[in-house]
């Protein structure tokens, strides 16, 4: 299965960015939700908030994931862990599989959504960036 | 992606699938995942819209 996508143009920047579907397997409920590839994240990193819209209780969850960026500070950013579904739908096809995400409530107000290397990534064969031509691409054999 | 910058910055947005059209707005996004159920979007597209576009590093 091939996924195709067109970069999302924002100034001089263009950013691969995909609406996701995401189920909470304990109580079916789903929402899609934008989100923006990754490479360079470790895992899925989702808001806090999507999981209440999802019915998923963080306050119940004991683990801490602790994660950094490139900015210079001592101080770590937190999220929960969560195992929900995420799904790619185009055209059709679509491509259903259980993922790692971490919701944090300590995302940037000027961020986006990301979809990382764990989580996502790895449930692909290929993920390509074609930059020049204005897509990007997800392979599934 | 601009224009949803420019004119909801800052907030939740729930867009109907595979458009960008919105169908509601506003700080929780449970209020509007809720809110576009109501207006027969069954499973809306919610997007927290950044304040700004600032490029990224990570």
């Amino acid at each position: 299965m091939h996924f195709k996508y067109p970069f999302h143009i924002v100034g001089n920047d263009k950013i691969p960015a995909l609406d996701i579907r995401i189920t909470n397997k304990d109580n079916n409920v789903s929402t899609n939700y934008r989100t923006v590839l990754d490479s360079g994240a470790f895992a899925n990193v989702f808001h806090s908030d999507i999981a209440a819209v999802l019915g998923i209780n963080l306050s119940k969850i004991k683990e801490t994931q602790y994660f950094s960026g490139v900015r210079k500070s001592k101080r770590l950013i937190k999220g929960k862990p969560y195992i929900v579904q995420l799904m790619v739908v185009q055209k059709g096809r679509s491509h259903m599989f259980d993922s790692f995400v971490v919701f944090s409530d300590e995302v940037s107000d000027t961020g986006f959504a990301l979809l990382g290397r764990q989580g996502f990534f790895d449930q692909f064969d290929e993920v390509c960036f074609n930059y020049k031509n204005n897509k990007f691409y997800l392979q599934k054999d | 992606m601009e224009m949803l910058i420019k004119k909801f910055g800052g907030k939740w947005v729930a867009l109907k699938p595979d458009t960008e059209k919105v169908v509601a707005s506003g700080k929780s996004a449970q209020r509007v995942y809720k809110e576009a159920q109501k207006k027969g979007v069954a499973i809306p597209t919610l997007f927290k819209v950044p304040t700004k576009y600032v490029p990224y590093i990570g």
